[in-house]
């Protein structure tokens, strides 16, 4: 029973601080999950991949997933551990945004939520780099099969900047390029 | 409001959880389509209404979003059954993948070597996230301050993020309002 209240209240939190969307909360996201050892940095990773090519908020992704990893005694509790995680990522959304429907133009447009947003978007782009950080270290040091970051992998680098060029200069769209990226896997590791 | 008008939005929702890769922003060309452009129901002021609150209020955009046209459609019950509709898709697919394939992910050499491919992907996918979301987001000294005292705080402090979103909005606060709109 602990456990599904501890699932609630720790995406109810990811939920109610999530600013940005998707990509920025990825650290957060990853720092509540591997602190509790509800997944490996390994299963972290796959479940950030797997929330790129699936359709979905990638907390919404989260919270299911790990609600049914952490509740793995039977289907059903599965169900259950999914279920209480994705309702706490999904209601401080759902709630604050009841409160201020009514009264949005005023919200949005006050100087004080306008000075809040103003910092808070900065904050950000600092949790990005923290995000880019998690995938760089595991792109260079490949984990181990028993979850343990592996030696250096120089030819990483050179992976990630060709990557880097695609995208940013080629445009090449996310999905495409994540698949490229894994079968240029096979060559580089 | 009819009960099949009620289906029909769990049906456009449900669509935008099941086809929006990624989430987010990326729903609201979909949402217009469908409610400005095919049913009329809304137009494109409420549109410029859901971006102010998927951007001005914590929380998952597409949930923020659904929840809010739903509510402005049809009330509570309409925030509901938009909010069901859009995480549905998702709870399906994951929970089927979480359960369904187990952990024999990662003892495989083929299956790990994709997987640190990908992360190669996802370390350059972010970098030019945080390039681009940068140029437009980090307007002064105190906001370059603040991208790299919340980089650190997480990255090498292991600060709780939280705390970092509670202190630089407390820092908006005291800061910018101070300042006044000029500077916004």
């Amino acid at each position: 029973m602990i456990i599904y209240w501890e699932l609630f209240s720790v995406f109810f939190k990811i939920g109610l601080f999530s600013f940005g969307g998707g990509l920025a909360m990825i650290a957060f996201i990853q720092q509540e999950i591997i602190s509790r050892n509800w997944l490996t940095p390994a299963e972290f990773a796959q479940v950030a991949t797997i929330s790129q090519m699936t359709p979905g908020p990638i907390a919404v992704n989260a919270a299911t997933f790990v609600g049914a990893r952490v509740c793995d005694s039977s289907p059903l509790a599965s169900f259950f551990g999914s279920l209480v995680a994705t309702l706490g990522v999904s209601m401080p959304s759902f709630i604050l945004v009841l409160l201020v429907a009514g009264s949005l133009k005023r919200f949005s447009s006050s100087l004080a939520v306008k000075s809040i947003l103003h910092a808070i978007r900065p904050a950000v782009i600092g949790f990005l780099l923290t995000a880019v950080l998690i995938f760089l270290k595991l792109a260079l040091f490949p984990l181990l099969p028993d979850s343990t970051p592996g030696s250096f992998h120089p030819s990483g680098l050179i992976l990630i900047c060709f990557l880097f060029y695609l995208h940013y200069y080629r445009k090449v769209a996310p999905i495409p390029l994540i698949m490229l990226a894994g079968t240029l896997g096979f060559f580089f590791y | 409001m009819s009960d099949s008008k009620y289906f029909h939005m769990f049906k456009v929702f449900f669509k935008i959880g099941l086809f929006t890769i990624g989430g987010g922003l990326a729903m609201i060309p979909v949402i217009r389509d469908e409610f400005v452009e095919k049913q009329h129901w809304i137009n494109d002021e409420d549109i410029t209404d859901v971006l102010a609150i998927s951007q001005s209020m914590p929380g998952v955009i597409a949930i923020n979003a659904s929840t809010f046209l739903g509510y402005r459609l049809g009330g509570i019950r309409g925030a509901l059954v938009s909010t069901l509709g859009v995480v549905l898709p998702s709870f399906i697919i994951i929970f089927l993948i979480a359960t369904l394939f187990t952990s024999e992910i990662g003892s495989n050499h083929y299956v790990n070597s994709f997987f640190s491919g990908v992360n190669a992907a996802l370390a350059a996918l972010l970098l030019a996230a945080s390039i681009e979301l940068g140029k437009k987001s980090v307007k002064d000294y105190v906001g370059c301050a603040l991208a790299a005292f919340s980089a650190l705080a997480v990255a090498v402090f292991d600060l709780d993020l939280a705390l970092v979103v509670m202190l630089a909005g407390l820092t908006g606060f005291l800061y910018y309002r101070r300042k006044g709109a000029d500077s916004l």
